[in-house]
């Protein structure tokens, strides 16, 4: 079994893929953090003329820092969540998937998905109290990502029990003579 | 675990190596030595049928249940 999966080529693209979106996770999260700090500090004001342009009271301020916050920790869950998924699948590879650690590391990208979403639904309020048509639309959306995450978040954490039984059941024959 | 390989027993009634006994149940010296050792989590039918044949006995020759 291990050698009909080596050099897979869906697991080969699936590695450079959430490789790649790994990096984009922690790229997007660092640009976010700079531009975190722009807006508390050189762009402080530029900020405050645009808030009240749109109509929204200088407490807005605060939301748009706190939303700034929640976006960092949302990338640098997705490059943690893309981490675990591409040392998963390097497992595969390798031909020895069936180990406590990926039943572990299943179930940490299960919980990284129940916080990317409660992270999303704060977000969603956010942009719901600003107010505004697009907005509003915007929290639709955050809503219906809401329900696929929760299958995402049930799948994984089932799989995390199937990779549990499947790791032991491995350890049984390990030690069958 | 209470159940206890009494391999060494028998291998000296029979003059045998362990070394041998490998050879000709065609079984690798570490895991024959896993057996006997009680180290393995279980035994298949197999291994115990290849054991007796080249041992001439019985299952529970080779095998001993040690209550805790």
């Amino acid at each position: 079994m291990p050698q009909a999966l080596r050099r897979d080529p869906l697991l080969a693209f699936a590695q450079f893929l959430v490789g790649a979106l790994a990096g984009l996770f922690a790229f997007a999260g660092i640009m976010v953090a700079i531009g975190l700090g722009a807006v508390t500090t050189v762009q402080r004001d530029y900020v405050f003329a645009k808030l009240a342009a749109a109509g929204v009271s200088e407490a807005g301020y605060g939301a748009v820092l706190f939303a700034l916050v929640l976006i960092i920790m949302l990338m640098a869950l997705g490059a943690f969540f893309m981490r675990e998924l591409f040392r998963l699948v390097g497992s595969v590879e390798e031909g020895d998937p069936f180990r406590p650690f990926n039943a572990d590391r299943l179930r940490r990208m299960g919980w990284n998905t129940v916080a990317s979403q409660l992270i999303l639904f704060a977000l969603a309020a956010i942009a719901h109290s600003f107010g505004g048509y697009r907005q509003a639309l915007l929290a639709e959306d955050a809503m219906l990502v809401g329900f696929s995450a929760l299958l995402v978040t049930l799948i994984l954490f089932i799989l995390a029990r199937v990779f549990r039984v499947g790791a032991e059941m491995r350890s049984e024959l390990e030690g069958t003579v | 675990m209470p159940i206890a390989v009494t391999l060494d027993n028998r291998l000296h009634e029979k003059r045998m190596t362990l070394t041998e006994l490998a050879e000709r149940v065609d079984i690798t010296l570490a895991n024959l030595s896993i057996l006997k050792t009680n180290k393995a989590k279980a035994i298949r039918f197999s291994t115990l049928t290849a054991l007796c044949r080249e041992l001439d006995c019985q299952p529970g020759d080779l095998l001993a249940y040690l209550p805790d």
